[in-house]
């Protein structure tokens, strides 16, 4: 069955879903509902790790013997292992977020996936990123919609800020205003010169999202050079990587006050085929000391406990490596939440390397349950049936009682 | 020496049938729906759409021809195109498809894997060096493949490589062989107008694929699916019509294609090769590689996948699923000819249809390439030039992911919008300044200086091609270090600003006998509708194109 947010709308109305949804709470019916309240000063910041991160070689069940026997070239040895506790452990290419492990601010939540798994990227980072079903296919991103009926903030620079390339992906809808930059600074000096100019009445799709982009522009523009100059120097320092100037900027807009409420931080080059042993932990260590640094730089500016960072990937890999050194794309995979909120620790179960399906683990946790966990207890909005699809949060945050 | 088939191109004798049987199919269709084209833009418009085919094209119609089939096209070359009927405009622009490209090929270009390996050698010293080489000839290729965009007399053909770059991807920075790269390239160059069943078989045993997608390293034991998912899915068919067994069995097919060393081409080697019995798309046998490209292409869904394909690139964002399925039809009718799909698709009534003009968001190649050729700035440096086009969004040889540019309106974000703009601005006066600036002389046969000023003292006349004493390496070195980004001096700025106003002047007084006459044509001729934004009386020719091209339509075609 194909039908995208749309249709669905066009079907019934809201009321229709918790028809569909036997098990999302009726307030959805209620007309007070339509306005879901404000989201306040909280951010989230999501990494995405392109081409799908090897779970199996980032928290490794490293106790387990049968670890070893599917992957005899490929697995993290012993030695390599940082001891998290559970018979699992952290690929040492990460220490740099011990730190946070200890200071018990960062939890991994295991085993993330969806019945029916898809092993296309394009399709499978489609299904993580508008919240769908395997066999469902959504046009916008999950983000869009959970922010889509939120009391407007006319403070807000842009809906969402995409840092160094890579797609809007859970921003992705019509009514989100997404910024992508690069330099803050270059940023705001170029669209001082972006004329205004409103939408026709002559509905040209292509030229109306042109003149959507100008006007996101110049709004960001706006607000980012004003706060600038109140960016404090708090002294830390960002590896000198894509990845980590990405988190120095992320920082930056945080640490300024940039009104914002989702920043997309993109890490890629994680479809390791071939030689993983080389390019796998290169991919991780970037990954954490970026992290690290982030966290550090919020944690002195006092701004830790608004932000909360979480990982996502199209997919895992293939539990069994494959003939190059590497491993093909697999399923259900562990990701990576941060933040002073967080409760430290993990979250799910680890998959059972003894009940493989086609030599791929599975899934233990729906992967929505993070984006219920967002929604609810980050945002702490009511629970919208098109976003979380009425799975329960994950019990993932000390705060829950506010 | 490594050669491709070349495709059987048999144009003439098609062509005719084709055109009869679109007029006619054009005819029947507008017979039941006369509103259609109702409305349509020339200025000749009878109203009659049987007869507009027969009418010329006109400004508009010229330039929504040459912006979607070329990259731009200067106001002498749209005003020529103006006076055809579509089937002599699009007659003359098919007629210059070709095979090969112009630009000069560095001499690396042609190497063998054997010649690769020995010159990598095997001390740290020598790899050293290699790597460095092999860098400098990936630069040099997609600078290479930038010139012959710039400076190609078909850019037709140059649109058919660079349509099949972006479908048939595969990503320099993986495949790091620039040679590998050259291949494919050329393959699209060879192939891209001609039998798509041929097409189709080579990317199979294409070395860069090979490398890209991992066949080169599948094995019968363990078969990597990488290929024969990107074949059903995003190559060949589509999501849907396939299923997973049918990419695993056919990763099974895959297996044991090697790259053979001393002629650079794909071929099978056995004992690596799963000769087992495979069932593929309801095909059954011991199948390989080109059984099961055999196979895809049995399937209904493969021409209608390539026909889709050729609506999103010409036509709109949103293909029509009818005309799509008979465009499919009539592919195989025609025994997949590209090149009469092309021109199926090009004087289709959809292409037309003034519903679709502006529908299309210029790719970074499509706004920076189609800016140079349309305002003749073809002497700037191409590295330079593909440094721009990089930054907006678009590495040539290096697409994001296996499923190419997404493209459309995906094009413009809040980063690429201000990029597009600070082109249109700051770095066409910049490329209109080396445009007519001498290119760098001096430095041949000595010390390569890439990045070195040009000497203003040089004698702008001399050409170092034709220097009787230069070695075809020297002249190679020459070529690659004119093709480098030049920085201009404030001095030289000065000298050259007034020639620039002066081109600018001259071409702005070239398009018409008044004000409003030039203002007319530099609409039809760079806009697909009228500008949004505020055109004001500008004193200079030079600001007053300026306020078209920064107009937000000039980013549409």
């Amino acid at each position: 069955m194909k039908f995208d947010r749309r249709t669905f709308l066009r079907v019934g109305g809201t009321a229709c879903i918790p028809l569909l949804f036997p098990g999302v709470r009726t307030w959805a019916m209620d007309e007070e509902a339509a306005t879901r309240g404000a989201l306040g000063d909280r951010i989230l910041i999501l990494v995405e790790l392109q081409g799908g991160n090897d779970g199996l070689n980032t928290v490794i069940p490293f106790r387990d013997e049968r670890y070893r026997s599917l992957r005899p070239r490929i697995a993290v040895a012993n030695s390599n292992v940082m001891d998290l506790g559970n018979h699992l452990g952290m690929n040492d290419a990460m220490s740099a977020l011990g730190d946070s492990w200890e200071a018990g601010d960062s939890c991994w939540m295991l085993g993330l996936g969806y019945p029916k798994p898809n092993r296309s990227h394009f399709r499978s980072i489609e299904i993580w990123e508008t919240g769908s079903d395997s066999d469902e296919e959504l046009r916008d991103g999950w983000l869009s919609r959970l922010l889509e009926d939120t009391t407007p903030d006319p403070q807000r620079a842009a809906d969402g800020i995409i840092l160094g390339g890579g797609d809007s992906g859970p921003m992705y809808g019509s009514s989100s205003s997404i910024i992508h930059l690069d330099d803050p600074v270059e940023f705001a000096r170029q669209a001082r010169a972006v004329p205004d100019i409103a939408r026709g009445k002559d509905a040209r799709k292509a030229l109306d999202h042109l003149l959507d982009v100008q006007k996101d522009v110049k709004r960001a523009a706006q607000v980012i050079e004003k706060r600038r100059a109140s960016a404090p120097d708090l002294g830390v320092k960002f590896a000198d990587t894509k990845f980590g100037k990405r988190c120095q900027i992320a920082a930056t807009l945080v640490t300024s006050g940039v009104p914002c409420p989702v920043i997309k931080i993109s890490h890629n080059g994680f479809d390791t085929h071939t030689d993983q042993p080389q390019r796998h932990p290169r991919l991780l260590r970037e990954l954490a000391q970026g992290l690290a640094s982030l966290r550090e730089t919020l944690i002195r500016s006092g701004d830790w406990d608004r932000v909360l960072i979480s990982t996502y990937s199209e997919f895992g890999r293939r539990a069994k490596e494959n003939g190059n050194q590497g491993t093909d794309h697999g399923t259900a995979a562990p990701h990576l939440l941060l933040g002073g909120q967080v409760k430290g620790g993990f979250a799910g179960a680890q998959p059972d390397l003894g009940k493989l399906e086609k030599n791929d683990l599975i899934f233990t946790t729906e992967y929505r349950r993070l984006y219920a966990t967002i929604e609810q207890q980050w945002f702490r909005l009511q629970a919208n049936p098109l976003v979380a699809r009425g799975v329960a949060p994950l019990p993932v945050l000390r705060d829950q009682s506010l | 020496m490594y050669q491709f088939q070349h495709g059987n191109h048999s144009r003439r004798d098609t062509t005719v049938a084709i055109h009869s049987l679109q007029i006619l199919l054009i005819g029947l269709l507008l017979a039941g729906s006369p509103l259609v084209l109702g409305g349509a833009d020339d200025p000749g418009s009878t109203g009659d759409p049987a007869l507009e085919v027969e009418q010329p094209i006109g400004l508009e119609g010229a330039r929504h021809l040459l912006t979607r089939s070329c990259f731009g096209a200067t106001a002498s070359q749209l005003k020529q195109f103006s006076l055809l009927t579509r089937e002599q405009a699009v007659d003359k622009l098919i007629a210059t498809l070709d095979t090969e490209p112009v630009t000069p090929l560095p001499a690396w270009a042609t190497y063998l894997p054997a010649q690769i390996q020995e010159q990598r050698g095997k001390t740290d010293k020598s790899k050293k060096a290699f790597q460095k080489a092999s860098r400098r000839w990936r630069g040099e290729l997609r600078t290479w493949w930038t010139r012959e965009l710039i400076s190609t007399p078909s850019p037709l053909t140059e649109r058919l490589v660079l349509l099949w770059h972006g479908h048939f991807t595969s990503e320099i920075n993986k495949v790091r062989s620039a040679q590998a790269m050259y291949r494919q390239n050329q393959m699209f160059r060879a192939l891209g107008s001609g039998d798509f069943r041929k097409l189709l078989h080579q990317v199979a045993v294409d070395p860069a694929m090979s490398i890209y997608l991992d066949t080169r390293r599948s094995t019968r034991n363990k078969p990597n699916e990488n290929f024969a998912r990107e074949l059903l899915e995003l190559y060949a068919l589509g999501e849907g019509n396939y299923s997973e067994q049918d990419i695993k069995e056919a990763a099974r097919a895959f297996t044991g294609y090697r790259i053979d060393r001393k002629n650079g081409r794909v071929h099978k080697v056995k004992r690596q090769h799963d000769a087992g019995n495979k069932t593929v798309l309801g095909v059954e046998g011991k199948l390989d590689a080109a059984a099961v490209v055999d196979a895809v292409l049995e399937q209904p869904a493969c021409a209608r996948w390539i026909s889709r394909r050729f609506w999103i690139e010409f036509v709109s964002p949103t293909p029509d699923d009818q005309v799509v399925s008979r465009w499919a039809a009539q592919l195989k009718e025609q025994h997949w000819s590209l090149e009469n799909l092309l021109q199926i698709v090009l004087l289709s009534d959809s292409f037309w249809n003034p519903e679709h003009r502006g529908a299309l968001v210029k790719s970074p190649v499509d706004l920076v390439i189609g800016t140079i050729r349309s305002f003749q700035l073809e002497e700037v440096p191409a590295a330079q030039v593909m440094r721009t086009i990089d930054r907006l969004g678009q590495e040539l040889f290096n697409p994001p992911n296996v499923a190419g540019w997404p493209g459309g309106e995906e094009w413009i974000d809040a980063t690429t919008l201000l990029g597009r703009r600070r082109f249109l601005s700051a770095e066409l006066m910049n490329l209109s300044m080396l445009s007519l600036m001498a290119p760098p002389g001096k430095s041949v046969g000595k010390e390569e200086k890439p990045t070195s000023p040009i000497d203003p003292e040089m004698d702008p006349g001399m050409d170092p091609e034709m220097d009787p004493e230069m070695t075809p390496q020297a002249a190679e070195k020459m070529i690659v270090s004119r093709e480098m980004p030049r920085r201009i001096k404030a001095r030289e700025r000065r000298r050259m600003m007034p020639k620039v106003t002066g081109k600018y002047s001259a071409l702005w007084m070239q398009l018409g006998t008044d004000a409003s006459d030039r203002k007319e044509l530099v609409t039809r001729w760079l806009l697909p509708f009228e500008p949004v934004g505020e055109i004001r009386n500008r004193k200079t020719a030079l600001s007053q194109f300026s306020d078209y091209l920064l107009d937000p339509t000039y980013q549409l075609k």
